[in-house]
């Protein structure tokens, strides 16, 4: 068990890493002046083309591209993740500002989805062909072809314009107390989580479905077990393990969905900023929030993929048999 | 795997249920296509605002482009269908012209997803060794990053313009069909046929694309109807945030671009309402066609 828990996280490495050689490449790529990247706009414009070029030197921009990759590479592990471009501010203290915000917005949708999705999901199974199958069918096929800004953008109209149950826009700042913050997140989150419910219950209730047909749970049915000790013990937690690695696969989406939602509802998090900075060509930034939240996307999808494990007693047995 | 036995069921009188005749695979798969009601329903919808957006100046006189300031955010009226957006433009003939672009776009960019997939994962599946060792390190790659800041970062990188969001949408969206060829391949070449061609001296050329492909299209077919649905909504909502077809093109999401303003989504939402409730409804009409096609290619499958 601990062998292929540390199997995973390592194989984590070379992933990342080749990642971060190609966003690097890819910032070297952008255009603009590459001294940009360390000083501000205004410092650049004031100095001679003899002092930029010393300049170019002391940052060591002449060196070639591995020795500049390695630099920058060791410099995001000390810490240092660079300037943005637009402002000269650290990033990552733009990262402290923004992204527990997005961090928050994510695992509330992740969260919302799950719940309702498995709960849903299961029960349009265990209730087939009843009226809550029939719901579910119809939101699962209507939650995965609404594009999430529209869904984003109805729920703006419907909940906090017209019925003015939540507020439209912005994020908290510190000073709100718990449940203010939590005001400004429920729209947000659920927009974000939309499609993500709709396509847990999906695979909720066809992955259930399968389990329920299988030969042990009729054994199970035979043996006069109690309905909730056949759906909950010996169903739910069969079903479960594709569920967990659909999610795993959809995590990615989660956080692609963050940067749309978090611009419909104007919400200060990493995703927004990641936008404007596109806009603002501030090329630093964009690499930047690319290369953590992916390497924030692997994290998640392989602690999923260690909670699965964990999970599922095939794993367990296999180690042991292994001592 | 598929029996195509028309010879061995249409002499056969003495069967208990009534078999049809002259059923080959394709056929039956056909009918039970058409017997799946969703499916129809999908497919209606996919017809119909596809041969509008088509058929565009059949249905509108207006052009999609042409600022008229003077006629800015207008409600649906006989005039305008459904009204103007914020710069005096008709937004049914721009949803109808910019529907052409939008299809396009998602259409395309599966496609040749699907037929890099396609091609890479019959190589990398039949031969294997370094080719399927540096391509899937490769799929992982891409596959671990979301797609979007994918797009986004190359976006970034790249002139916006149509053709280079085509060529984005492909380098990003070919990991899937490349998957599922490679392990369809992996366990097809196993089989007996495949031997057996080899002995007779067939082309691994031949093999690969006459014999094996043929078996993996069901899946691939399903994965080209979710993939197109999947960068139709991609390309909306890079063109809502600003950064996707330029501004000049019309598309769907380019349309829905002007409701990122919160006034607009009170004051005017037919200008929102309209294009969203038409990507919606055809990417509805994808998916339960892509549903139904799922259900006869394999049952079985989630």
């Amino acid at each position: 068990m601990l062998k292929y828990f540390i199997k995973r996280v390592l194989s984590l490495i070379p992933m990342l890493l080749v990642i971060s050689i190609l966003i690097f490449i890819l910032l070297d790529l952008t255009p603009g002046d590459p001294l940009t990247h360390f000083m501000s706009p205004d410092l650049i414009a004031s100095m001679s083309t003899e002092q930029l070029d010393d300049m170019r030197e002391a940052y060591g921009l002449n060196d070639p591209a591995p020795v500049r990759y390695l630099r920058w590479l060791g410099n995001i592990l000390k810490g240092d993740l660079g300037r943005s471009i637009s402002n000269g501010a650290p990033i990552s203290q733009i990262f402290a500002n923004l992204l527990p915000s997005t961090l928050k917005l994510s695992l509330a949708a992740l969260v919302i989805s799950t719940v309702l999705g498995l709960l849903f999901g299961i029960l349009a199974a265990i209730y087939q062909d009843s009226i809550i199958d029939y719901i579910c069918s119809i939101f699962g096929i209507i939650g995965i072809s609404f594009p999430e800004f529209f869904v984003g953008i109805c729920f703006i109209q419907i909940f906090a314009i017209k019925l003015g149950w939540f507020p439209a826009q912005g994020r908290v700042g510190d000073g709100l107390s718990w449940f203010q913050n939590l005001r400004y997140i429920v729209l947000p989150s659920c927009a974000l989580g939309f499609s993500l419910t709709a396509a847990l219950m999906r695979y909720a209730r066809s992955s259930m479905l399968e389990v329920l047909n299988k030969d042990y749970i009729k054994t199970a049915w035979s043996k006069g077990l109690s309905a909730r000790r056949v759906y909950m013990k010996h169903a739910f937690r069969n079903a479960l393990m594709p569920i967990v690695l659909v999610i795993c696969l959809r995590l990615p989406m989660l956080v692609g969905g963050s940067v749309v939602i978090e611009t419909v509802f104007s919400y200060s998090g990493i995703g927004q900023k990641l936008v404007d900075s596109i806009n603002a060509k501030d090329y630093t930034v964009v690499m930047m929030v690319t290369l953590v939240l992916t390497a924030i996307t692997l994290l998640a999808s392989v602690l999923l993929d260690l909670l699965t494990a964990a999970l599922d007693p095939r794993m367990r047995l296999d180690s042991k048999r292994s001592e | 795997m598929p029996d195509n036995t028309s010879a061995g069921r249409s002499g056969a009188p003495a069967q208990a249920t009534r078999v049809k005749k002259s059923s080959s695979l394709a056929k039956r798969n056909f009918q039970k296509l058409v017997k799946n009601k969703m499916a129809i329903i999908g497919f209606i919808l996919i017809a119909v605002i596809l041969i509008m957006c088509i058929l565009a100046p059949l249905f509108t006189k207006w052009d999609p482009k042409k600022v008229t300031l003077s006629e800015k955010s207008k409600a649906p009226s006989a005039k305008h269908i459904l009204g103007t957006d914020n710069l005096g433009r008709d937004v049914f003939s721009r949803i109808l012209y910019g529907g052409r672009i939008s299809i396009l776009i998602g259409l395309t960019g599966s496609l040749g997803g699907v037929i890099i997939g396609c091609i890479l994962g019959c190589i990398a599946g039949y031969y294997g060794g370094w080719f399927d060792a540096i391509f899937l390190r490769i799929s992982e790659v891409v596959q671990a990053v979301p797609q979007i800041l994918l797009v986004l970062v190359l976006v970034t990188v790249m002139k916006r313009s149509l053709a280079n969001l085509f060529i984005i949408f492909i380098a990003t969206g070919w990991v899937g069909t490349y998957r599922l060829v490679r392990g369809r391949f992996f366990s097809l070449r196993e089989e007996s046929y495949v031997e057996s061609s080899r002995a007779f001296g067939i082309s691994d050329r031949s093999i690969m694309f006459r014999h094996i492909l043929p078996n993996t299209l069901g899946p691939i077919i399903v994965i080209f109807t979710l993939n197109t649905a999947g960068f139709i909504l991609q390309e909306a909502a890079l063109s809502y945030l600003g950064l996707g077809v330029p501004a000049d093109i019309p598309t769907w999401g380019n349309i829905l671009n002007a409701a990122r303003e919160v006034s607009t989504v009170t004051r005017s939402p037919w200008i929102w309402l309209s294009p969203g409730i038409t990507i919606s409804l055809f990417v509805l009409g994808i998916n339960f066609f892509g549903d139904g096609l799922r259900d006869v290619f394999d049952p079985n499958q989630l």
